[in-house]
C-alpha cells in the first residue's frame, strides 16, 4: 500500500523536524487503527499525524464515527484489542516512543503521565466503591504512599475539581453524587497522579450546560497550570472557549489543522466549512446511513463534497497544503495545492438550495445529501 | 507498614495499599500458607504413628480442614482487616427481619454443627433404649427392652412408655439419641457447605471470570469444556465411583461438586461479558490497572448481584443432594446424615424383635432431621438474598 502520509507527516510537521527549543509533549505520526468485525474491516484511524505541545490544548473535532475516540484510546493502548488492532504509526511521548512499548510499560504511563476522562460520568465510577476508595486506587496503582497521604491527596483532588465539603463526601458512593459531580470526581481520579497530558473524550457532552461551563473553567485552570489537554468534542462552543489548536477529523483522517482563531475565521476544508455551518444547531446533513459509505482512500469527504473533482481520489488522502500561505494552518484538500484556486471551495455554497450543481460527475448519487 | 495511631479509616486504605503494592505477600495469602503448613504438619504427625494425637480423623476431615483454611484466609481475614465494611455488610444483612431470621437460623445450625460434635461424644449402641419417644410423648412400651419413663396402660394389652429427659428428642431404632443424630447431620451439612464454598465456588467463579474477561480462544475452550461437563450426570458418575471405591462423603462431594459448577461458571461468564464493557473498567484500564487487578477489584464485586444468590442456591442444592443420596442409602455407614436418618424414620428396619410399626408411630425419627434440613435450606436461600442486597451499596438499607 503506498500512502502519501509519510510525505504528509514531514510536510505538516516541518517545525517539529527542525531542531526546536522544546520537544512537543506528544507527537503522533501516521497512526492507523483498524476495527475488525466478522463482516468487514473498518479503518477507524487511517494515517493520523499531530502533536501536542506542553501546556497546549488541542481539540479534536468531527462528527460521530470519525475516529476521534479511537485515536485517543489508541494513544495509550486502551482501545479494546480485539476487535481493534493498531496496525501502524509512531507515538512519541515526552521524546520517548511508546507505540512499541510493552503492555506493562504502557500501564506505567497510563494514569500517571497520560490520563483519560470519558464521556459518561455515570458509568465512569465503580458503583461498589466509595469515591475515596477510587481516588486512592488511582494514586496507589502508581505510587507507594502512606495511607494518610493518600487521604489528604484525595481530599485535595476533590477540592481542586470543586466538590464542596470534600472531606465528608469522600466516603460517599458514586450514586450519591449528581451527574456533574460524578464527572468532577472522574476528573479528580484522572488528575490523581498529576498527568502531563489529559485526554478528555467528550467530557462535557453528557452534562448540562451550567456544569459544562464550570468544567470548561476547570480545564482552563488545569492547562494554565502547565498540563496539556487533548480534548475530543463535537461542541464548537467548547472548542472556541478552550482550544489553542484544532484538528478536524473526518472518516479516520485529519482533514484540517490550525490555530483555533484561524479555523473559526477561515475554515478551509469543505468538511470543516460544513461543520461550521451546521453549528447553528440545525444539521443539514443526514445520518451516516443515508449517505452511503465513506471512501477508504483519497479524500474521504469527496462523496459528499460539493466541489469534488477526480483528483480527490487516489491512494492516500491529499497532502496538507498551507491555507493562505500560513504554515500553521493546513488542510488536506487538493484545491489548496499550489496552482489551484482555493477560492472554489471558499466561495459560500448556497447551502439552502436543493439543486446546486456539482462541478464534477464522479460523485456517487449517495453523496447527494442536501435538500 | 501500618500506622497504628491512625484511625480505622486510614487502616482501611492502608489495607488496600498492602494488597496492591506488596504484590505476592498479602495477608490472606500469608494466612493461607500458614494454615496449609499447620495442617500439613498435623497430618504428618497423625499419619507417622509415632505420636498419636488421639484423633479419629478420616480423609474427609483433612479435606474439610483445608477448606476451612481457604475460607478463613480469603473470607475471614479480609473481613477482619476491613471491619468498617464488614460491619456495614452485616448491619445491612440483618436489616430486613426475614433476612435476619435466615441469618439467625443459619448461625444456630452452624454453631450446632461445629460445637455439637465436639461436646457430644458418640453414644454407645443402646438397643435396649431404642425408639423412645421425645419427652412429653409416648411410644409403645414393647419396642424397647427398658423404658426410662413412666409406663402406663393403654387399650387392650398395649402399654405405653412416656418419653424421658434422658432422650429429650427420643431415640431411633438403634437407640441413638435423636439429638445426637441431628447434630451429626448438621456437621455433615456443614462439611458439604465448606467443601462447596471453599473449592467449588472459587473454581466456578475463576473459570467464569477468566472466560468472560479474556475472551477469544480461552473463552471458547473453557465454555466448551463447561458445556461438556454439564452433560455428565453427576449421579451416574457417583455410582460409577461407588462401584470402584468405598462409598464416602468425599466421593459424593467430589463427584457432585466437581460436576455441578458449570451453571455458575456460565452465569459468571455472561455477567463478566457485560461488566467488562462498563465505563469504570475502561477507566481502570486508563489508570494503568492490570487485567488481573481489574477482574478482582472491578468485575467480581460487580457481579455479586448474580453470583451470590447462585452460590447459595448451589450450596442448598448440594446439601439436599447429599441428604437425598443418603436417603437412598448410599452413604458411609458411620456418617449420620439427615437424609439417612429421615429414611430410617420413614421405613423403619424390622430388625431385632421383628416388630413392625408405622412411620407415623415413630414420627420423631424422621421429623427432627427433616425440620433441620428444611430450616437449613430455607436459611441458605434467605442468607443468599440478604447478602446480595447487603453487598450492593446502591440498595438502600
Amino acid at each position: 500500500m503506498t500512502m502519501s502520509t509519510d510525505d504528509t507527516a514531514t510536510d505538516s510537521s516541518n517545525a517539529a523536524t527542525e531542531p526546536m527549543e522544546t520537544e512537543p509533549l506528544l507527537r503522533v505520526q501516521n497512526l492507523r487503527t483498524m476495527i475488525r468485525t466478522e463482516r468487514e474491516t473498518i479503518r477507524a484511524v487511517d494515517g493520523v499525524d499531530f502533536q501536542v505541545e506542553r501546556g497546549e490544548t488541542v481539540c479534536l473535532v468531527g462528527e460521530s464515527g470519525s475516529g476521534k475516540s479511537i485515536t485517543c484510546e489508541t494513544l495509550t493502548g486502551i482501545v479494546p484489542q480485539p476487535p481493534a488492532e493498531i496496525v501502524g504509526g509512531t507515538i512519541e511521548f515526552d521524546g520517548e516512543p511508546i507505540h512499541d512499548a510493552t503492555e506493562s510499560e504502557r500501564r506505567a504511563i497510563r494514569g500517571s503521565r497520560i490520563a483519560h476522562v470519558f464521556q459518561n460520568p455515570q458509568s465512569a465510577l465503580d458503583p461498589v466503591y466509595t469515591v475515596g476508595d477510587q481516588l486512592a486506587e488511582a494514586i496507589e496503582i502508581h505510587e507507594d504512599v502512606t495511607d494518610t497521604e493518600v487521604r489528604t491527596r484525595s481530599v485535595d483532588l476533590l477540592q481542586r475539581v470543586g466538590i464542596p465539603n470534600a472531606p465528608s463526601r469522600i466516603d460517599d458512593y458514586p450514586h450519591e453524587f449528581s451527574g456533574g459531580m460524578q464527572q468532577r470526581v472522574a476528573l479528580a481520579i484522572a488528575l490523581a497522579c498529576d498527568p502531563d497530558l489529559l485526554i478528555a473524550d467528550e467530557p462535557t457532552t453528557a452534562v448540562d450546560v451550567t456544569v459544562q461551563a464550570r468544567l470548561i473553567e476547570l480545564f482552563r485552570e488545569l492547562t494554565d497550570g502547565g498540563m496539556s489537554l487533548l480534548l475530543v468534542t463535537h461542541d464548537l462552543r467548547v472548542v472556541a472557549s478552550l482550544a489553542d489548536r484544532v484538528l478536524v477529523m473526518f472518516g479516520g483522517t485529519i482533514v484540517e489543522r490550525g490555530p483555533v482563531e484561524r479555523l473559526f475565521d477561515r475554515p478551509a476544508h469543505p468538511y470543516t466549512r460544513e461543520l461550521m455551518d451546521s453549528h447553528d444547531g440545525v444539521s443539514r446533513r443526514d445520518e451516516r446511513s443515508a449517505r452511503g459509505s465513506i471512501p477508504a482512500d483519497g479524500c474521504r469527504f469527496r462523496e459528499e463534497c460539493p466541489h469534488a473533482i477526480d483528483d480527490c481520489g487516489g491512494d492516500g488522502q491529499p497532502d496538507f497544503y498551507p491555507v493562505d500561505g500560513r504554515d500553521e494552518h493546513r488542510t488536506s484538500c487538493v484545491f489548496y495545492a499550489p496552482g489551484r484556486d482555493a477560492g472554489t471551495v471558499v466561495e459560500p455554497v448556497e447551502s439552502t438550495t436543493s439543486d446546486h450543481t456539482r462541478p464534477v460527475d464522479g460523485a456517487a448519487p449517495g453523496g447527494e445529501s442536501r435538500d | 507498614m501500618r500506622d497504628t495511631d491512625d484511625t480505622r479509616r486510614f487502616e482501611r486504605v492502608d489495607w488496600d495499599e498492602i494488597e496492591r503494592s506488596s504484590g505476592v505477600a498479602t495477608p490472606p495469602r500469608i494466612a493461607f500458607v500458614l494454615g496449609v503448613v499447620t495442617l500439613a504438619g498435623l497430618y504428618a504427625l497423625e499419619t507417622s504413628r509415632t505420636v498419636s494425637l488421639g484423633w479419629q480423623l478420616e480423609r474427609i476431615d483433612w479435606v474439610i480442614g483445608l477448606g476451612l483454611v481457604v475460607l478463613t484466609s480469603f473470607l475471614v481475614v479480609p473481613a477482619v482487616r476491613r471491619p468498617d465494611i464488614t460491619r456495614r455488610v452485616l448491619t445491612r444483612l440483618v436489616s430486613r427481619p426475614i433476612h435476619a431470621v435466615g441469618v439467625g437460623v443459619f448461625a444456630v445450625i452452624s454453631l450446632v454443627g461445629i460445637v455439637g460434635p465436639v461436646v457430644l461424644s458418640a453414644p454407645d449402641l443402646a438397643f435396649e433404649h431404642r425408639l423412645h419417644s421425645p419427652y412429653g410423648f409416648t411410644s409403645e412400651a414393647g419396642w424397647h427392652a427398658e423404658c426410662l419413663g413412666e409406663i402406663h396402660e393403654g387399650e387392650g394389652i398395649t402399654r405405653y412408655c412416656d418419653g424421658s429427659l434422658t432422650y429429650p428428642l427420643g431415640t431411633n431404632h438403634r437407640g441413638h439419641p435423636m439429638g445426637y443424630l441431628v447434630v451429626e447431620g448438621a456437621r455433615i451439612a456443614l462439611y458439604v457447605l465448606v467443601f462447596t464454598a471453599a473449592f467449588i465456588v472459587p473454581l466456578a467463579a475463576i473459570v467464569g471470570v477468566v472466560a468472560g474477561f479474556r475472551g477469544g480462544r480461552i473463552d471458547d475452550l473453557l465454555t466448551s469444556y463447561v458445556d461438556v461437563q454439564l452433560c455428565i450426570p453427576a449421579i451416574v458418575a457417583f455410582f460409577i465411583g461407588y462401584m470402584y471405591w468405598n462409598v464416602s462423603l468425599l466421593l459424593l462431594l467430589v463427584m457432585f461438586g466437581l460436576l455441578s459448577w458449570g451453571g455458575i461458571a456460565r452465569l459468571v461468564r455472561s455477567e463478566t461479558l457485560q461488566r467488562r464493557e462498563d465505563g469504570h473498567v475502561l477507566v481502570a484500564r486508563s489508570l494503568g490497572a492490570s487485567p488481573v487487578y481489574i477482574a478482582k477489584r472491578h468485575i467480581v464485586p460487580n457481579i455479586t448481584n448474580t453470583l451470590v444468590p447462585a452460590v447459595f442456591h448451589l450450596l442448598a442444592l448440594l446439601v439436599l443432594v447429599e441428604a437425598g443420596v443418603a436417603f437412598l442409602g448410599f452413604h458411609h455407614i458411620e456418617l449420620y446424615s439427615w437424609g439417612s436418618t429421615i429414611q430410617e424414620g420413614l421405613d423403619p428396619p424390622v430388625t431385632g424383635v421383628g416388630l413392625s410399626m408405622n412411620p407415623h408411630e415413630i414420627w420423631w425419627v424422621s421429623t427432627f432431621p427433616a425440620i433441620a434440613l428444611t430450616a437449613t435450606l430455607a436459611s441458605l436461600k434467605l442468607v443468599g438474598d440478604g447478602l446480595r442486597d447487603a453487598l450492593d451499596p446502591r440498595q438502600n438499607p
